[in-house]
């Protein structure tokens, strides 16, 4: 036995430094993801912003849109008079004219060389649930937007799905 | 010597090699991380304060203010308004300058200034690039071109800025290594409810 001890010893040792190695190894992993994760949350947030502010400053629906002279036209019966949720023959989003314009839209940005899916959902949502704001398939004076972002660098871990951030913005028709 | 101290030396070596890089390692990722940190939190102040004016552009209490840009640039955007809502017009600029960051040894930071009537702000905070872009249509893939003249100003109601902020110093794996700065960069773009066409 006594032959062996020595070696007994070194396998100990390099035991040890072999787990400190990793474990090291695990603490600077763990750190480059938490860079580059607050780097793209960041960066998730501002852009999901600019969808929310874009669709703001469009008409509340395509029912209220503005005429040649500039005013708003109102429909006869709210909110029924309002139109369905979605495009309403805009090609595209530099014709988006109302808020709800955008459910459905759809596209892959690339942002300082990174990128993201973006989806976007509008509903119309129960203007008497002020605790949950419940979406309705019938017609309210309160639309929600929400917009979906995601990218393959943001995931929990590896072989997760990857991590959806999503941002709600509702917007009402007699405060707008 | 004995055969088996010598190995052992051997061992020893190796070990203590793998501990030094391994420390060495440990050590340079703090330091990345703590960088970022700093540059990120030297980002969130600026980006604060441009969150703050660019929406206001144009703002007066109970109107929109006819004149609302003085000049419109890629390194360069001077505008009009009440920014405090004290009934005050203010001229609120930001501009990108060439002038170098005092102090920093990155040779791509320049000083931002933002200026309030007159009264001028100096951000030398390791911003490495500032610009603005100017749309004339909602979510426009192509900004317009500029510098935008006066005649134009009215056609802007979108305003992209776009910040990259760098260490100021180089923190390189080996000295061997290229020059690398921590960088951290945010953008975004603005839908002031003043440039409305309606």
């Amino acid at each position: 036995m006594t032959g062996y001890s020595e070696v007994l010893y070194v396998i100990f040792a390099m035991t040890i430094v072999s787990t400190m190695a990793l474990n090291a190894n695990r603490f600077i992993q763990v750190n480059n993801y938490t860079m580059v994760e607050g780097q793209l949350e960041e960066q998730v947030i501002a852009y999901s912003q600019n969808i929310i502010e874009e669709s703001r400053a469009l008409a509340f629906d395509e029912a209220t849109t503005y005429d040649a002279t500039g005013n708003s036209t109102v429909p006869v019966y709210i909110p029924n008079g309002f139109s369905g949720l979605g495009t309403d023959s805009e090609a595209g989003r530099t014709q988006f004219d109302d808020f709800d314009d955008f459910n459905g839209f759809s596209e892959t940005i690339n942002i300082a060389g990174v990128d993201y899916d973006v989806n976007v959902v509008v509903e119309y949502v129960v203007t008497s649930d002020f605790e949950t704001y419940s979406k309705t398939f019938n017609k309210s004076t309160l639309k929600r937007i929400t917009v979906n972002m995601e990218s393959d660098f943001l995931k929990k871990n590896q072989n997760s799905d990857n991590t959806n951030y999503n941002f709600s913005f509702i917007r009402s028709y007699y405060a707008d | 010597m004995n055969f088996g101290i010598i190995i052992s030396y051997i061992i020893a070596g190796f070990l203590s090699i793998t501990i030094l890089m391994v420390t060495y390692t440990v050590g340079f990722s703090n330091q990345e991380v703590t960088t970022t940190l700093i540059k990120k939190t030297h980002s969130r102040s600026i980006q604060d304060i441009i969150v703050n004016d660019i929406p206001k552009i144009g703002y007066q209490n109970k109107t929109v203010l006819a004149n609302k840009f003085v000049t419109a640039d890629s390194d360069e955007v001077s505008f009009y308004s009440d920014l405090n809502n004290d009934g005050t017009i203010n001229q609120i600029t930001w501009k990108y300058t060439d002038l170098p960051s005092p102090g920093s040894k990155n040779p791509h930071d320049n000083i931002l200034k933002r200026t309030v009537d007159g009264d001028e702000t100096e951000i030398n905070v390791g911003v490495t690039s500032f610009i603005i872009r100017y749309y004339d249509e909602y979510g426009a893939t192509t900004p317009m071109a500029t510098p935008i003249s006066s005649s134009n100003f009215d056609d802007i109601i979108q305003i992209e800025i776009q910040l990259e902020l760098q260490s100021s110093y180089d923190l390189s794996y080996r000295n061997s290594d290229d020059e690398n700065y921590i960088t951290t960069s945010w953008q975004k773009r603005f839908s002031p409810v003043n440039l409305r066409t309606n």
